[in-house]
């Protein structure tokens, strides 16, 4: 089994382009950790900002949790960020139901305008062929999207759907909030064939602050100690997608150039469950940000979101059910000390 | 086995003060919640360094209570009340047999718990329904409910004044105070609410108190970096009150003179005087700095306070520390840290066992 699992791992690291695969320092010698990238708790700016960014940081915070009236005016999910993203800080996952999200299954995940409606709102049954999502935690996002600007990928949301923030942060506020953009607004005059007003009720600037605030949102702090479960879980072949380390090299971004990040993702498109391949979840401080686990929302507890992976992830669930249950408790403990 | 003994000892003083009707005085243990590792424990502030907590239950193995957030322990001293907000529960804790004696379901990810009409009824904030849900407590082995009604948007915080009668409850998502007037009965059937005032507080008010006689209502109101004071009757703003950065929770004294506010992002507690049914603030509240802790490469990291304690006594406060993972007791005289206690991870709740 040890073998095995060594294959994919060996493969990935071939082919993971200018990522670098390891368990040691960075170029620098830093790690997230020691650089201030990483902070203590959720919610906490990263520690070097300059004082622009970190006014940019604050004034998007304000716009983070701020209630949008015009939200009310239109068909929308929620009137706030937070609404959504608010386990266990603003800026983290949602876990009731009123935190899912329907979308579309028949159309390309490339497609903008994809979310129906949120589930809990409303007494109907789920859209049918429709997939249902769970909010995302963004902590770390800014190091997602350094890693993207390195692999010229788009990284951003669960099907990778976006390459900077700022294009993530409009299609939010588009399809999650009800609020225009200038960029809205632009693409809306271009698909519409009538006469259409549409004045941006979100400026540039505030789109700007709001994307800055998710930019510079530290990572999660990685604290776990179980070694033994870390090994079984490489072992069967669990690591050989969720990498432990990332490095960022490059980017356009010079606070996150040169780090590496206890992730566990390799940022890559799999197919785990449903249609459509999605982005491998980092496992950062996973047991913060549920239950409900997993992207949509199938799995209650670690254990359920360990045996929910289907597709790609198949052949390590049957690997981890032929396990003794002293080697499954000890793979169970260290996803939830992470 | 000097670990078994210590413990043996501990437990031993407990029972025989807790027989007595006053646990520790009032003083010295306290129940936290550990949010981040699904536990509940008992800690003894007084005890030796290292070996504080007596124990700990991991509520989400034994009584599916997942992501245990605040605490609540009744004026006995021998059952605490946990909302468990990762799965909708309410778990009751039997501190002396030291195991989750019973849980029961309340509306979606319920938050801020409060104990009122002596201990027969708990109100809880359920912030992933939009709802608030009163319980009878008055069977050994269940609890029923008495009333439910609906709060946009999010309620976080929770807190009844009045005899019993008004409930106030904070809006999270909406920022708002929303005083509401219950009238309860035997069940669902023959209570009711009726929502009085609705006072904006500014976004993410996270707790509610409402010291002394109640006729005052305190707010920390989180990103505006206030506490902001209501009149409970009228809904009347009456006060803003500057304070750290990101306030969370609120304390206060039995004897409703003085409130803490932990402030979450600017490392620093605030001491109120409140008075009872004055709204003061200016002579006598002082900061307090939270501090800091060292790490093991000889880094310091600033302590991110979020829930609050004060003793009986009202000369210790205990707040828990996000980004360390402690207790922290500070003697409220002299603002100055006395003791650093190390728990479980994302301790939540904390409260004295009084």
């Amino acid at each position: 089994v040890r073998k095995l699992a060594v294959v994919p791992l060996i493969l990935v690291t071939i082919v993971g382009c200018t990522f670098i695969l390891q368990e040691s320092r960075s170029e620098s010698g830093l790690t997230g950790i020691e650089s201030g990238l990483v902070r203590g708790y959720f919610g906490e700016p990263i520690s070097n900002l300059s004082e622009a960014d970190l006014t940019a940081f604050n004034a998007g915070y304000d716009l983070f949790v701020k209630t949008w009236p015009a939200s009310r005016l239109s068909a929308r999910n929620a009137d706030s960020c937070v609404s959504c993203h608010n386990i266990p800080m603003p800026g983290g996952s949602g876990t009731d139901q009123a935190s899912l999200v329907q979308v579309q299954a028949e159309v390309p995940p490339k497609n903008r305008e994809r979310v129906l409606q949120r589930l809990g709102l409303t007494s109907r049954n789920v859209h049918r062929g429709a997939s249902v999502i769970r909010t995302r935690p963004l902590f770390g996002l800014g190091i997602i999207e350094a890693s993207g600007q390195q692999r010229r990928q788009s990284l951003i949301g669960s099907f990778g759907q976006a390459s900077t923030i700022n294009d993530f942060v409009e299609v939010a506020l588009a399809n999650e909030l009800g609020l225009s953009t200038s960029h809205y607004c632009a693409r809306r005059s271009v698909e519409l064939s009538y006469p259409n007003e549409c004045l941006p009720e979100v400026s540039d600037q505030q789109v700007k602050e709001l994307a800055a605030y998710i930019r510079f949102l530290a990572a999660p702090k990685f604290s776990s100690g179980k070694k033994v479960g870390e090994s079984i879980f490489e072992e069967i072949g669990c690591a050989s997608c969720h990498v432990r380390v990332v490095t960022v090299a490059e980017g356009d971004l010079n606070y996150y150039k040169q780090n590496s990040f206890d992730m566990f993702s390799d940022l890559k498109m799999h197919k785990i469950r449903g249609r459509w391949p999605i982005r491998t979840a980092p496992l950062w401080a996973l047991n913060f940000f549920g239950p409900p686990y997993m992207h949509d929302a199938c799995a209650n507890s670690i254990e359920e979101a360990v045996l929910c992976h289907e597709d790609e992830g198949a052949n390590s669930v049957k690997r981890y059910k032929q396990l003794n249950v002293k080697q499954q408790e000890q793979i169970l403990d260290f996803l939830k000390g992470l | 086995m000097r670990r078994i003994f210590t413990s043996l000892f501990v437990l031993l003083q407990f029972g025989t003060a807790h027989a007595g009707g006053s646990v520790g005085d009032g003083n010295r243990f306290a129940m936290l919640t550990y949010w981040g590792e699904d536990k509940v424990a008992l800690v003894d502030t007084q005890g030796e360094a290292g070996k504080e907590e007596v124990w700990s239950i991991d509520v989400l193995k034994t009584a599916g209570c997942a992501k245990p957030y605040d605490i609540r322990v009744n004026s006995s001293g021998d059952k605490a009340y946990v909302s468990c907000s990762g799965n909708s529960l309410i778990a009751v804790v039997d501190i002396i047999a030291q195991q989750v004696q019973f849980t029961f379901p309340t509306g979606q990810s319920p938050r801020d718990l409060q104990l009122f009409n002596e201990g027969k009824n708990l109100i809880v904030a359920n912030s992933g329904s939009n709802s608030v849900t009163v319980y009878d407590l008055g069977k050994k082995d269940s609890a029923s409910l008495v009333l439910e009604f609906p709060v946009e948007s999010q309620p976080y915080g929770v807190a009844v004044v009045n005899g019993g009668k008004t409930a106030l409850v904070t809006g999270w998502a909406s920022g708002d105070l929303h005083i509401v007037d219950m009238k309860l009965g035997n069940g669902p059937s023959d209570s009711s609410a009726k929502e009085k005032t609705v006072t904006p507080v500014g976004m993410l008010p996270y707790t509610v108190v409402a010291p002394g006689d109640g006729k005052v209502a305190y707010v920390a109101a989180n990103s505006i970096h206030s506490v902001v004071v209501v009149d409970t009757d009228s809904g009347k703003e009456l006060k803003k009150i500057k304070v750290g950065n990101n306030p969370w929770s609120l304390a206060a004294a039995p004897d409703g003179n003085s409130l803490i506010v932990t402030n979450n992002r600017s490392d620093s507690l605030t001491l109120l005087k409140t008075g009872v049914a004055v709204s003061s603030s200016g002579d006598g509240d002082k900061t307090i700095s939270a501090g800091e802790q060292e790490q093991p490469n000889g880094s310091s990291v600033k302590r991110a306070p979020k829930n609050a304690s004060i003793s009986k006594d009202g000369q210790t406060a205990a707040f828990t520390d996000l980004a360390n993972n402690q207790l922290i007791l500070v003697d409220l005289k002299s603002g100055l840290i006395k003791k650093v206690i190390n728990v479980g991870k994302a301790p939540y709740g904390v409260e004295f066992i009084r």
